[in-house]
């Protein structure tokens, strides 16, 4: 029996089966006898969060454009669906061919979140290809990666052929037509990894050795020899109106998280806070232009029946061309009854005038991240959001109508104190406070005042990333002074679990001996760590004992002057930028933004963008 | 304005599709299709369709029905065609007709299935219509209750080549009586002590209450 018809039959006894079925509009099926390339691009996690996710579309439609390339996708099935293909011996399979992954050239994984490096393993298993870099050989596919946690995922150092540096949309057609020269030479497997060494932005770990010192450090970053760069500079696409844009995606079958079109207006972020790991790695801030992408919106309307199209970018409020754009989009689409949603605005005159445009449905929340309670801390972190900012759009809001907000903060930053978590619970009363302030004919019935707070996990090439991460008992402790402070009924108070954030915190900045901790926890079955109702930090706790490795010695405070495992790397924003960010965070010294004045963090290397607006 | 009924196949690629899954695939084709769709006023407009009989997920079907409201007139034929061009793979339009003088869905039934298996024991229709009862626990909005289907199944007929089977149900369905193909099966399996391998269900044909096919 072949793998569909095997699929087929296991598929009534699963929950939601359209997540292994594919088929989808505008899914690309070919004929394999007629491609060189085989390329399967695996999202570690869910089908409905990973067709969420606009790299996939680009990357997936990009690579079936070659003649001689088939992209076929690849989802971490859920427990009941693993299940029955390990009871019934089914191999991890291509949406598209039911081929198994064995038959690939290619599987490149896509690393978004550091929760989801354990789906990674446990896919290689399901597809039965060696886990370990070293253990593949002739015939094996090559397991590439990329993303953002691309940069600084040296616990998966071993298991990876290389990774691609930053943005996809160049490197992985050098990738491919250097492959197709290799595959054409018969050479062995290492020269096909020589020659993608040579490739900007492609980094080969097993080129590079690392040395560690007695305390656990790292001593050394040692290339092989000297044919190997040693550092890797990330890709950037300078002109964003030229790159490769689809113009048809897929429409699933099955709601997913993101169920519409994905209009990406620009790349970066001018804004530098300091905690955020996004707003550093995609530097420097380019955009695209408006006629682009009311072009691109018209061909995806068309091509895939959407009812929505929704505008994805860091900071939606920092696009200059947005005023053009969202008329033009909002002409289009109203004679063709398609929604527009508006996500990562800031809360300003224009933005409200805007939503109330676009929103002729019911007024639903509007949502507010200040990150931090105090002004002292919002100077620490970056974020340039003052009281009076919150102030304003609230009352902005609640005189519009709205009756729901929404606020987004952060606790175990770095130089935090309980009175500036308490500041969260202040500031959130203040919200309140504001609403019975405005006029009862203008605000909205049934005030609701949501406040989120997530824990703070020091991420690599920010400024934090030398940071201690806050342990779980000084979490939960904030997480109750806090709770202690939120007495006013009107606001409902949420926060993340404590022990997820502090396993992410200890991959975030993981070197390679983690990888044998991975592969331990996936052999005692651990996997979906991203999903609360899967996830164990009792079992972790015990697979890290069982390594012999201390998971809190890689939340620990690092001093400037040491080597970090993720120094080969180069995202163009330099060391010594965040080293002046972080003086400057203890000293509560704000920094302007791109567009206010340059702080040459470095990024201006790659000769586009804001640095040269 | 004017409506039309769809009547269209759901094969194999496309049997796990939920209802609620199909009616939003269908919607988008129609949009891709460039389909003149009448939407609804107010908040949230959406376009007006109606699915005649809810397919099971993992049944296939070659009779499958939805009305869809359009605000001006279409050529049948040629719609059908530019409709087909953008279908996912599964679903397939097999012919669009004019409905405004068609009998509601709400009339619809009684239907044809037939279910083909593998077993070593061969499924004996006469004996289990013989049995003049067949009390099943059947699955109600408010729970299980046992229930005699055999008032519902007007017709059974086996044949056998081999170990594949094949059996063809006439049944009651739709809004007064719905008789789940699924549950006849589970009723041989109950009476018949057969155990299905490969079980395919598949629905043939759908009859208003006056006899007629849909169409
Ligand atoms: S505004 Fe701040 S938090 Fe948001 S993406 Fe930009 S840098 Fe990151
Ligand atoms: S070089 Fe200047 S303008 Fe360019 S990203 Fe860095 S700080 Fe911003």
């Amino acid at each position: 029996m072949n793998v569909k018809d095997k699929v087929y039959k296991i598929l009534p006894k699963v929950s939601k089966p359209t997540r292994y079925i594919g088929n989808e509009y505008n899914s690309v099926h070919k004929n394999a006898n007629d491609v060189d390339i085989r390329f399967a691009f695996c999202f570690p996690d869910l089908y409905e969060v990973g067709m969420s996710h606009l790299g996939l579309k680009i990357l997936y439609h990009l690579l079936n454009s070659r003649e001689d390339t088939w992209c076929e996708r690849v989802f971490a099935p859920w427990v009941d669906m693993e299940e029955q293909m390990r009871e019934n011996n089914i191999p991890l399979y291509g949406m598209e061919s039911f081929d198994e992954l064995k038959d690939f050239d290619f599987l490149g994984f896509t690393l978004q979140y550091e929760m989801s490096y354990t789906n990674i393993l446990n896919m290689l298993d399901l597809a039965g290809i060696p886990k370990l870099q070293k253990d593949r050989t002739d015939g094996d596919p090559f397991v590439v990666m990329g993303g953002p946690c691309a940069y600084s995922s040296e616990c998966l150092a071993d298991f990876v052929d290389y990774y691609m540096l930053g943005e996809g949309e160049e490197v992985m057609m050098e990738v491919m037509d250097a492959y197709a020269q290799w595959k054409k030479s018969g050479a062995p497997r290492e020269e096909y990894l020589r020659a993608v060494s040579k490739i900007e932005g492609v980094y080969v770990p097993s080129f590079y050795e690392i040395e560690y010192n007695e305390d656990g450090t790292v001593a050394a970053i040692n290339t092989i020899d000297e044919t190997v760069p040693k550092t890797v500079r990330k890709r950037v696409v300078e002109d964003l109106d030229k790159m490769f844009a689809p113009d048809e995606v897929i429409v699933p079958f099955m709601e997913v998280v993101h169920d519409r079109i994905m209009l990406e207006v620009f790349r970066g972020c001018i804004r530098g806070c300091r905690f955020c790991q996004a707003g550093m790695i995609y530097r420097p801030v380019r955009e695209k232009s408006p006629a682009t992408l009311v072009e691109n919106a018209k061909n995806l309307l068309k091509s895939t029946g959407f009812e929505e199209i929704s505008l994805s970018s860091l900071s939606t409020s920092d696009y200059r061309g947005l005023k053009e754009l969202t008329d033009k989009l909002i002409d289009m689409t109203e004679s063709e009854c398609v929604s527009l949603s508006l996500p990562s605005l800031r809360l300003d005159s224009f933005s409200m005038d805007l939503m109330q445009k676009v929103q002729k449905v019911r007024k639903s929340s509007l949502t507010f991240a200040p990150e931090a309670g105090t002004q002292r801390m919002r100077d620490v972190i970056n974020k340039g959001i003052t009281e009076e900012d919150l102030m304003n759009a609230s009352t902005m809001a609640f005189e519009g109508g709205y009756s729901s907000i929404k606020l987004y903060f952060m606790i175990g930053l770095p130089y935090e104190t309980l009175d500036d978590v308490r500041g969260i619970g202040d500031l959130s009363k203040k919200v309140v406070d504001c609403y019975f302030k405005v006029d009862k004919e203008k605000r909205g019935k049934g005030l609701r005042v949501t406040t989120s707070v997530s824990s703070f996990v020091p991420k690599a090439f920010t400024p934090f990333q030398w940071a201690r991460q806050n342990t779980m008992d000084e979490l939960r402790a904030k997480q109750q002074a806090l709770k202690e402070n939120i007495t006013d009924r009107k606001i409902k108070y949420n926060y993340h679990e404590a022990p997820v954030s502090v396993l992410e915190g200890v991959f975030a900045r993981g070197d390679r001996r983690l990888s044998k901790v991975l592969l331990k926890a996936v052999e005692r079955g651990i996997r979906l760590d991203g999903w609360s109702e899967v996830f164990d930090y009792d079992k972790w706790m015990g697979v890290f004992e069982e390594c012999g490795i201390d998971p809190f010695f890689y939340t620990r405070e690092r001093s400037f002057d040491e080597i970090l495992p993720w120094d080969m790397i180069d995202v163009g924003v330099k060391k010594s930028f965040l080293i002046e960010e972080a003086k400057r965070a203890e000293q509560g010294i704000v920094t302007p933004n791109c567009r206010e004045k340059c702080s040459a963090c470095g990024a201006a290397c790659f000769k586009g963008g804001v640095c040269y607006e | 304005m004017s409506k039309y009924r769809i009547k269209y196949e759901r094969s194999e690629d496309a049997k796990f599709i939920s209802h609620l899954d199909l009616m939003r695939t269908m919607n988008r084709a129609l949009r891709r299709a460039e389909a003149p769709l009448q939407y609804t006023q107010g908040f949230n407009p959406h376009s007006i369709m109606t699915v005649a009989l809810p397919l099971s997920v993992g049944i296939t079907s070659e009779c499958e029905y939805l009305d869809i409201t359009f605000k001006e007139d279409v050529h049948c034929k040629m719609f059908a065609d530019k409709l087909n061009s953008v279908m996912p793979r599964g679903v397939r339009i097999i012919e669009i007709r004019n409905a405004d003088d068609m009998r509601a869905f709400k009339y619809i039934d009684n239907a044809i299935y037939t279910a083909t298996f593998t077993s070593d024991v061969a499924p004996d229709c006469k004996a289990f219509a013989d049995m003049g009862e067949a009390v099943m626990l059947k699955k109600t909005k408010s729970g299980e209750k046992e229930e005699d289907i055999m008032p519902d199944i007007r017709n059974l007929n086996c044949e056998s080549s081999g170990n594949t089977h094949t059996i063809t149900m006439h049944i009651n369905v739709g809004s007064s009586r719905n008789l789940k193909p699924e549950l006849v099966m589970s009723a041989f399996e109950k009476f018949q002590g057969i155990k299905t391998e490969d079980l395919r269900i598949h629905r043939k044909t759908v009859f208003f209450n006056d006899g007629t096919e849909v169409f």
